[in-house]
């Protein structure tokens, strides 16, 4: 181990510091909504901020689908519901508004862009798996408020008997999020520009996925820690089997899917290390990735735009007519590797914060991270170089540029507010951590 | 004033990729080179650099909250390095203008070399692990674009094993310096190899491994060399000067930066990197001597120059660094000659194959280009490589360790194939391979009318078509030269040899131009070998004519008896080198 004094980079000074762990950026917003039912923590602060921005953005997004105001329409009540989601401190509620917005999410992705436009491929067998997820859910909640002697979402005393409850709970989120990222793969919306992929990829993994996640196995299940290596090997054994997915997948839509579950999983993974900085971590690469996710996926919408094409084989050199696209894409991806000073970069620092105190962390995030970048780098060379394959429409200059100047500069923006983020969730990340 | 021409030398060259394509079309009419006016902007920038005062100067830059920073720090030669590569940089933008505006994407060529030009500056200055990284991220992304600029599937598969060779080994080092920063609570270049040791073996090595891989991948040593080949063969040939005369030396430069950190000082450690990149030198001396593109020859030869580099940057004396970087330099110089003599051949007879080469149709330039590029890396004495090798091998052998003896012999053996594959470029100029052109087509056929020749003489030399090349050749040229003479002395001093290379300055530029010329005038003057002969005693002539008649046109030159032949040669050069370092090692120790 280092000598002490030799840790003295901020990052972990402002974990270690109570004193330094406050901003008045989020005075006074922390408290009951609706006691009892809805309320505000630090963390469903801190992934309330990234839902209104990755919200703008999306609402934004809608004038360049052609479909204005039906997606107007089910995104704000997609992100209502996503509102209750996080606001949620009952499990009652909490399950109603999980199951809502998942609905609605389900309802965007099946957004045609003309009446006679495309057809499904189907629903078996990736629609299943968020009927799964729910019942698995409904399942393990019920079993938490049976031993938990309660509905309320509070942490559980130390000595609770869980029983199966929190893998069931750890089951339904892992397939109710693969049942979202399906959602944008199985969709055929007459190869229009859709902003589907980008909501179920970026708000959907976020409020459905890791923010459940980060809610049951932190303040609530966290006091009681039987169930931790299980859920911390099946975490990481999913984030490897993503990331290869994601490596062989020949569809370029369902490539990033499995991407994005890999990110999913990775974050999870770290999570559940459970040291302070690995839940701040966790967090803001949650809400970076989020945002780099829904610019990726409107990038591969644009491109499929374009091409009326989803496979890799008969894709190429769209950067030769979506040179702004492939840039947004490139700067993305960078965010996610955890580039300077994209959004990304911070949780990576935080994660090399958690990851020092040894143990099977270090190795296995360099795998990942190493898996990350190749599939990344063969998404963007086989989409925007080699040859054009048949007619290939041009970009549409404008909304892909606000878009990108909207994404890029909100992953800039939280590069340089992580501090605030991180100060936000400190305390929290302490109490939680013990 | 010195902070923001340091932020300047950074910001500036990107601030070029994107206003220089705007201008240009705004002033098309004029055909102004206004990405190579940028670079003369940024080589003055460059040059002022000069002017910074000697002791470390550290710009931090706030590059986001949570304690992210960018030192840059001017306390080693940084000025001469930084000049050094803005005048290769402009002296691609300026041969390259005219094929750039002349191909479809040529523009966006152009703008992502101003762009690696930021990678290249940032590399240089970078203080701390972070910087660097972002440098050779910035630098690995444009040259993948730059190949896949073509837009072929050829140029997208290799633009994708160029990426993942270099950026997964980088993405993995990038976890390992957040993890750096975490445990030592810095990530300064300087100050990172004593803290990492101070965390005991097991975690100094998980640390450390991905850096070592990482930067094997860079520096192009076996078993991660092949990026630099593919990219080389798949892209248009100023990408591949880009790669062969740029990206492979910075990787090398990434190696000398991060050795300290990547091996922690250990004497075996460095050792085996010493043998395995004086293996990887010889192992692209093999591949350059068995290619048949001239763009593949040219990355086996960068290949092979940064290697022989490297095993100075790995010898731990002060004799090897200085060696590595002479080498680095002066072989950075020549493979940029060497590569822009190649684009204005291909483009003249317009085939890559090295065996269509023909003298015919190339200008002097390039000619003499190809012959001192080559005679540079070699290398023949008089080149300051010839230098580098010398102090290289002395460095070896006064390490005094058979690990040391080892990469002596394999430098040694490196240095013979290397010269013999060098010199197959001038050698197949020699052929007089013609090509048919619309000239040759006209003069062949029987009936044609005299105005009709008179038209097809009239006609360009497609050589002539290259606008500025001629110009930037010549240049380069002069370049080598001078670099034969300046850095020697200044070698000297810095490795504490009085007179480290056996060539005096003058005796440099009189080897230079006397080669050059001969060169020029052989290839120049007998477009059948054969003829020579007749210029020659009768008595000596049929010997003479049955050898060199094993070089007609019609035939390919046999391999083995030019091998034979430099052997010969170069067993002479390489005694002349291993005593001359040995007498020098004996005075001095």
């Amino acid at each position: 181990m280092p000598p002490a004094d030799a840790v003295s980079n901020s990052v972990s000074g402002l974990l270690a510091t109570p004193s330094a762990a406050s901003s008045p950026l989020f005075d006074g917003l922390i408290g009951p909504i609706i006691p009892g039912f809805f309320g505000v923590d630090e963390l469903s602060l801190a992934i309330l901020i990234g839902l209104a921005a990755l919200g703008a953005l999306l609402i934004l997004s809608t004038p360049a689908t052609g479909d204005f105001f039906r997606y107007l329409f089910m995104l704000l009540f997609f992100l209502t519901c996503a509102l209750g989601v996080i606001t949620a401190t009952h499990v009652v509620t909490f399950f109603v508004a999980w199951e809502i917005t998942s609905l609605f999410a389900w309802g965007i992705g099946q957004i045609k862009g003309l009446p006679d436009d495309g057809a499904e491929e189907g629903v078996v067998p990736y629609h299943a798996a968020g009927a799964l997820g729910s019942f698995a859910m409904l399942l393990g909640l019920g079993l938490f408020a049976i031993d938990g002697h309660g509905l309320a979402l509070a942490p559980l005393p130390a000595t609770a008997r869980l029983g199966p409850a929190p893998y069931l709970i750890l089951v339904g989120i892992i397939l109710k999020t693969f049942g979202i990222l399906s959602e944008g793969w199985q969709l055929r919306p007459g190869r229009r520009f859709t902003i589907a992929g980008a909501t179920l990829a970026g708000v959907g993994v976020l409020v459905v996925g890791l923010y459940p996640f980060f809610r049951f196995f932190g303040p609530v299940l966290g006091p009681v820690s039987n169930w931790r290596s299980t859920a911390l090997l099946a975490m990481g054994i999913l984030t490897i089997l993503a990331a290869l997915a994601a490596l062989g997948e020949a569809d370029y839509r369902r490539a990033l899917s499995y991407g994005a579950f890999s990110q999913f999983a990775l974050l999870g993974t770290v999570y559940l290390v459970g040291s302070p900085a690995a839940t701040t971590a966790a967090v803001i690469g949650g809400i970076a990735d989020a945002f780099a996710f829904t610019g990726l996926f409107l990038c591969l919408s644009a491109a499929e735009e374009a091409t009326a094409e989803v496979f890799l084989p008969r894709v190429g050199g769209l950067a030769q007519r979506l040179p702004i696209t492939a840039s947004l894409f490139a700067v993305c991806a960078f965010s996610i590797l955890g580039l300077p000073p994209l959004g990304g970069f911070a949780a990576d620092q935080l994660i090399g914060v958690a990851a020092q105190t040894g143990g099977f962390l270090p190795i296995f995030w360099m795998v990942v991270i190493g898996l990350t970048l190749l599939y990344l780098a063969r998404l963007f060379v086989s989409i925007f170089l080699g040859e054009l394959h048949g007619p290939v429409h041009p970009e549409r200059r404008l909304p892909v540029l606000l878009l990108s100047t909207g994404v890029i500069g909100t992953l800039v923006l939280l590069g340089f507010f992580a501090t605030d983020l991180l100060a936000l969730l400190a305390p929290a990340a302490r109490a939680m951590t013990g | 004033m010195t902070e923001r021409l340091i932020i300047w030398l950074i910001v500036g060259p990107l601030l070029l990729a994107v206003v220089a394509p705007m201008i240009q079309t705004s002033l098309e009419q004029w055909r102004l080179p206004i990405h190579a006016i940028g670079h003369v902007l940024l080589l003055v920038s460059a040059v002022a650099t000069f002017r910074l005062p000697a002791q470390a100067v550290v710009v931090t830059i706030r590059g986001a909250a949570l304690g992210g920073q960018l030192s840059l720090d001017s306390s080693r030669p940084v000025p001469a390095e930084l000049t050094l590569v803005a005048v290769l940089f402009l002296a691609i933008s300026l041969a390259c203008d005219k094929l750039a505006r002349a191909s479809r994407h040529g523009i966006a060529f152009l703008s992502l070399l101003a762009v690696a030009q930021t990678a290249a500056n940032l590399t240089f200055l970078a203080g701390d692990l972070l910087a660097l990284y972002g440098g050779l991220v910035i630098l690995s992304l444009s040259i993948t674009v730059m190949i896949g600029l073509d837009f072929s599937n050829p140029g997208r598969d290799a633009g994708l094993r160029v990426l993942a060779t270099l950026e997964a080994p980088s993405a993995v080092a990038l976890a390992s310096f957040w993890l750096i920063d975490a445990q030592t609570g810095t990530v300064n270049l300087a100050a990172v190899p004593s803290r990492i040791q101070s965390l005991g073996p097991a975690t100094a090595l998980v640390l450390v491994l991905p850096i070592l891989i990482a930067v094997i991948a860079r520096a192009a040593l076996a078993p991660l060399q092949h990026w630099v080949i593919v990219g080389s063969r798949a892209g248009a040939a100023p990408v591949a000067v880009t790669i062969a005369g740029l990206a492979v030396p910075l990787g090398g430069v990434a190696f000398a930066r991060l050795v300290d950190v990547a091996t922690l000082g250990n004497l075996n450690l460095l050792h085996a990197l010493a043998v395995l990149a004086a293996l990887s030198a010889c192992l692209a001396g093999i591949g350059a001597f068995w290619e048949t593109s001239a763009l593949g020859v040219l990355a086996y030869l960068a290949m092979a120059q940064v290697s022989l580099a490297v095993v100075g940057f790995a010898t731990p004396n002060p004799w090897g660094p200085a060696a590595g970087w002479l080498g680095l330099a002066s072989g950075a110089i020549a493979l940029t000659t060497l590569g822009l003599g190649l684009t204005a051949a291909i483009r003249a007879v317009r085939a890559t194959d090295l065996s269509r080469l023909s003298p015919n149709q190339i200008g002097w330039p390039t000619t003499a280009a190809l012959a001192v590029g080559s005679l540079a890396l070699a290398p023949l004495p008089g080149f300051a490589a010839f230098a580098a090798r010398t102090i290289l091998v002395g460095s070896l052998v006064a390490d005094g360790t058979n690990w040391g003896l080892v990469a002596g012999l394999l430098t040694i053996l490196a240095t013979f194939v290397v010269t013999a594959s060098a010199l197959r470029v001038p050698v197949a100029l020699t052929r007089n391979y013609a090509p048919e052109t619309v000239k040759t087509k006209v003069r062949s056929l029987p009936r044609v009318g005299k105005r009709a020749r008179a038209l097809a003489e009239a006609l360009p030399r497609e050589a002539d078509e290259l606008g500025n090349i001629g110009g930037v050749l010549v240049v380069l040229i002069i370049l080598n030269a001078l670099v034969g003479i300046v850095p020697v002395s200044w070698l000297g001093s810095l490795a504490g040899v009085s007179n480290p290379a056996p060539a005096a300055p003058l005796l440099t530029l009189a080897v230079t131009v006397v080669l050059g010329a001969v060169t020029i005038i052989a290839v120049r003057s007998f477009e059948d070998p054969t003829a020579f002969a007749d210029h020659l005693p009768r008595g000596m002539t049929r010997n003479l004519r049955a050898f060199l008649q094993r070089f007609h046109p019609e035939r390919a030159i046999d391999p083995y008896l030019v091998f034979g032949y430099l052997l010969i040669n170069l067993g002479r050069l390489s005694a002349a080198l291993l005593n001359n370092t040995l007498g020098r090692l004996a005075r001095s120790g």
